[in-house]
């Protein structure tokens, strides 16, 4: 408390520091001349009580400083002058204040930026109101514990007039149809409830959310955009509100646009719209996905009312269940058996899509972890130096009076000054690399974005980095520098007295960590980038940077399922026949994507094997360059109401037939999913066709039979070398002329959804590889500067050794060799450790490739190498030494 | 911080505060009293008993206020605020238990 109090008195001071001065003034005068009146009375002349009445008083001038020390922050202004002082020392010093400032930058800047991205992905809140109230409703059953499934509509509406929460909302996403100027093009939109957005409390930043008739139940089709939707497709055009979309063909009216960063409850998905579900019972031909059929289920969102905890509203929510479920007129929901209601904290929104980067972002924070210990310990290394040059100074100080801490003081500022500097670059680095991190998103038929500018949280981790590398740096070097004897080293010859031995084994071992640390870094990035090319699919035919893929959503509400086979059939016709392209075909799901399908498949009776399944048109293999082995593969004759033919690939066939000719086999699904039995007619060689990690999985390839209508299926063309731009552009074109009404999306090449799939594998292998490089660099400069240092020091004896008879390749030897100590030290080191994080960490990422001997030399090699370049430049610099001016200095 | 030497280290606050006890006095008048009252015992320099004002004022444990002395000049009364009666009263108190330990000691052994 008196702490605060002499705060805010000083602080109060601060204004009034003219007048408080000639108060003082005043007021010394007026005991001055109080006290010599008073000696006049007893009897002194004038001269001698003013005299003695100044004598009594002692220095006036300290009794006036010390009074206004009193109120001053005697301690900030102090730093205050440090910190000038120390800028005017790096004003001097360029050349160690941009590689201290850069090292520390680059190192705090990393460690910010993977921070940031954690913080982000895992641990920040929804950008909606009070989002610890906020509750997912989910219903279990007893029989299947962890099987959860969504709430039909019927009892949400129950719920709602039952008035137990502050507010109920459905949700549900669908591809949509989206028409404006005539093209289509396909947007994912969610469908929810007409109070969404005043249940989330999120405010548009244009026009409005929904209006309040369709709040009241008065359905009206309104739109609200997504910014970024908003900012792509109207380029941010504030006359967007009021103006006529199409969905699927039905109009709607954009009423408003949400606020930029809000992206629903499902993080890392940005839905380009939002619209109202229709009122209960309600269905709308065109948009399926709008329809409020009592029975049909939905993703719920509630808010707890204040004051009420989760256990406590799900026991009041689930006895309204058993209620709603003795008396709903739903017959199927009355039969189904006991079920109970679960609440559970939806704060921090769905973040599924995002979640296969936690454990990479982990391991790269460690990593960067490691980088900004080498550049401190590089930085340390400096200040050491710099102290040792700067002994004389110290001594000279301390001689007139400066007591050691206020000098350690002195240097920690310093310090503080370096890491300062170094934490403002750091936000910008951090924000570059954010921005290239943010491109590792793969995107697939979702596209998956995350807000990575750098939150407030992650510029207080940036402060708090460079707080405490601060210390790190300037701890151990400012108690080394004050160290010194002021008796000895000013009187002895200075260039023997500094360095003393403990402070050149702890440098030592600086550079020992630094080489021990960037070993391990090295290591760690050839093996990520080594995952990264193991992983690399072969078996796609040459160049899949020649494959383009076109992804296509013909709406199920527009399009019957006939027609999207006949529309796949002359997409896949005409393709064909435009010059330059090699091969054509269609697939649902196609490989690498972000969608799959497996299926339990019978051959012989009881025998199933599980096996990735995918329906596809003739020339999908040869587009895809999946190469035939056996037998013939699907030929335009293989449509409908002809015999079921299926392709297997080699796996598949050995699963099922073992070592039989699977050809003209048959093979069905397990189970009653459809009984009827499918011909094998070729079979296809083995390649990793969904997933890139592990081995390839049994797979079978259907035609779209009349059981099966393409959904949202790609066009696989295959282009000839150095056509790929014009076979695009005709394909596009080619698909406007056969119906501009279903959207094209998600254009890419093979060799796109390759890095797409390995987007894991592409951030750790090109965020450590540049990790590795910066460890390296940092390294190198730290074994240069203490070896540089070395040499300046030991000139005097270099001198005499040559003056001796030693020859340059002695000196050398002499230099080089207490550079390879350390680095052997520092590798032996480093190498143990790598395999020793390798046997604790790999099982936390699947498909690491192995750590193997001739990376591990490899790595070695290159640190000696660096490590040799490093050491060549001071170790000429000993040769060139000359004995006799080495030997007349000082 | 460092009072005269010939005092025992803090005693000058606990003085100042003592001699404020009965009222707001300004800087003259307390060097005065102080120097009165202990019969010359106490070799204070008058001049750093305005730090130490400062720094009390600082504290919070008095308080100045510009007023009119005896002789009719403007002059800077001090006066003791809750704060520093409080100040005062532990201080004298440690004081006498220090005192009466010492006394204590050099009777007895």
């Amino acid at each position: 408390m008196t702490f605060l109090t002499e705060w805010i008195n000083r602080l109060r001071h601060f204004g009034r520091r003219k007048p408080f001065d000639s108060d003082l003034d005043e007021e010394l005068r007026f005991h001055l001349e109080g006290r010599a009146e008073e000696l006049m009375r007893s009897g002194l002349t004038a001269a001698d009580a003013s005299s003695q009445a100044r004598r009594e008083f002692g220095p006036m001038a300290r009794a006036a400083e010390d009074s206004r020390a009193a109120w001053r922050f005697r301690w900030i202004e102090d730093v205050l002058g440090d910190a000038r002082y120390a800028l005017r020392s790096f004003r001097r010093s360029p050349a160690f204040t941009i590689t201290a400032v850069l090292s520390l930058a680059l190192g705090i800047g990393a460690n910010a930026a993977i921070f940031n991205a954690i913080y982000t992905v895992l641990f920040k809140p929804l950008p909606v109101a009070d989002p610890a109230r906020l509750v997912e409703l989910t219903i279990s059953r007893p029989d299947r514990p962890g099987a959860g499934e969504v709430p039909p509509l019927a009892f949400v509406d129950e719920l709602r007039r039952a008035g137990i929460f502050d507010g109920l909302s459905v949700m549900s996403a669908d591809g949509l149809s989206f028409t404006y100027d005539d093209r289509a093009e396909r947007i994912l939109g969610e469908v929810v409830s007409a109070d969404y957005f005043h249940l989330l409390g999120v405010r548009p930043i244009l026009g409005q959310t929904f209006s309040d008739g369709v709040r009241t139940g008065h359905w009206a089709p309104e739109a609200v955009l997504s910014y970024t939707f908003w900012m792509r497709r109207f380029g941010g055009d504030p006359r967007v509100i009021g103006r006529t979309i199409h969905l699927n063909t039905y109009p709607f009216t954009i009423v408003g646009v949400s606020p930029a960063g809000f992206s629903g409850m499902s993080f890392g998905t940005d839905f380009e719209l939002r619209i109202p579900v229709l009122p209960e019972g309600r269905e709308l031909a065109q948009i399926a996905e709008l329809g409020a059929q009592p029975g049909r289920r939905f993703s719920t969102l509630a808010r707890l009312k204040p004051g009420t905890t989760i256990e406590q509203m799900e026991a009041t929510a689930d006895s309204q269940l058993q209620y709603f479920l003795r008396t709903t007129s739903l017959q199927r929901l009355r039969e189904q058996g006991p079920r109970h209601i679960r609440l559970t904290a939806a704060g921090r929104g769905d973040n599924g899509a995002l979640t296969q980067f936690h454990a990479p972002l982990d391991i790269i924070f460690v990593l960067v972890a490691l980088v900004l210990l080498v550049a401190c310990a590089n930085v340390a290394n400096m200040l050491f130096a710099r102290g040792a040059a700067r002994t004389r100074e110290f001594a000279v100080r301390t001689s007139i009076g400066a007591g050691r801490l206020r000098l350690i003081r002195q240097l920690l500022v310093e310090s503080l000054l370096l890491s300062m500097l170094a934490g403002c670059l750091a936000i910008a680095a951090g924000s570059w690399a954010s921005s290239w991190l943010v491109r590792f998103l793969p995107q697939g038929h979702i596209a998956l974005t995350v807000d990575l500018h750098m939150s407030p949280v992650a510029l207080l981790f940036t402060f708090a980095l460079a707080v405490l590398s601060t210390v790190l740096i300037g701890l151990a070097p400012a108690i080394e520098a004050t160290r010194g004897n002021v008796a000895v080293t000013l009187k002895a010859d200075s260039a023997a007295a500094i360095g003393g031995t403990a402070a050149a084994k702890f440098r030592r071992s600086l550079v020992v960590a630094q080489v021990t640390f960037s070993l391990v870094l090295l290591i760690a990035a050839g093996i990520f980038v080594r995952t990264m090319i193991d992983l690399r699919p072969s078996g796609y035919g040459p160049n899949p940077g020649r494959v383009l893929l076109f992804t296509m959503k013909p709406q199920r509400e527009i399009y019957s399922e006939a027609q999207r086979r006949v529309l796949i059939d002359e997409i896949v016709r005409n393709t064909a026949q435009i010059p330059g392209v090699e091969a054509a075909g269609v697939a649902e799901f196609g490989p690498l994507g972000s969608r799959a399908s497996s299926d339990s498949i019978e051959g012989d009776p009881g025998h199933t094997v599980q096996a990735d399944t995918d329906w596809i048109t003739a020339g999908f293999f040869e587009a895809a360059g999946i190469r035939m082995i056996a037998g013939r593969g699907f030929s335009p004759n293989d449509k409908p109401r002809t015999p079921f033919v299926a392709i297997v690939n080699e796996s598949m066939a050995r699963a099922l037939y073992g070592s039989r000719n699977p050809i003209g086999r048959t093979l069905k699904f397990a189970g009653t999913k459809l009984p009827r039995p499918f011909e094998v007619i070729g079979v296809v060689r083995d390649v990793r066709y969904y997933d890139l990690h592990g081995e390839p999985q049994p797979a079978v390839w259907f035609t779209f039979q009349d059981y099966a209508a393409p959904y949202m299926p790609t066009l696989f063309v295959r282009a000839v070398d150095g056509e790929t731009a014009g076979v695009s552009t005709a394909v596009r074109r080619e698909l406007d002329a056969l119906d501009k009404g279903f959207p094209v999306f998600n254009i890419k090449t093979l060799a796109g959804r390759v890095e797409d799939s390995l987007s894991r594998e592409r951030m750790m292998g090109e965020i450590s590889e540049s990790i590795g490089l910066l460890a390296l660099v940092l390294a190198a400069v730290g074994l240069y500067g203490l070896l540089a240092y070395s040499v300046a020091r030991r000139t005097r004896e270099i001198g005499i050794r040559m003056a001796l008879g030693s020859n340059v390749a002695s000196v050398f030897w002499m230099v080089a060799r207490e550079a390879l100590v350390l680095v052997g030290a520092g590798g032996v080191v480093g190498i143990a450790c790598s395999i020793a994080a390798y046997r604790l960490l790999s099982h936390q990422l699947a498909g690491v490739s192995p750590i193997s001997p001739a990376l591990v030399a490899g790595s070695a090699l290159v640190m000696l190498l660096v490590a040799a370049a490093a050491l060549t430049i001071p170790a000429l610099r000993a040769c060139r030494v000359d004995p006799l001016s080495a030997l007349h200095q000082e | 911080m460092t009072p005269p030497p010939q005092l025992l280290p803090g005693t000058l606050y606990m003085l100042v505060l003592r001699t404020l006890s009965r009222g707001p006095l300004h800087g003259y008048a307390i060097a005065q009293r102080i120097r009165n009252a202990s019969a010359n015992g106490l070799e204070i320099e008058d001049g750093s008993l305005y730090p130490a004002l400062n720094r009390m004022v600082v504290k919070g444990w008095l308080e100045g206020e510009w007023g009119i002395s005896d002789n009719n000049r403007r002059a800077r009364f001090y006066n003791l605020t809750a704060e520093g009666r409080k100040q005062l009263e532990s201080e004298s108190a440690e004081f006498d238990q220090l005192v009466r330990s010492i006394q204590l000691v050099m009777r007895t052994v």
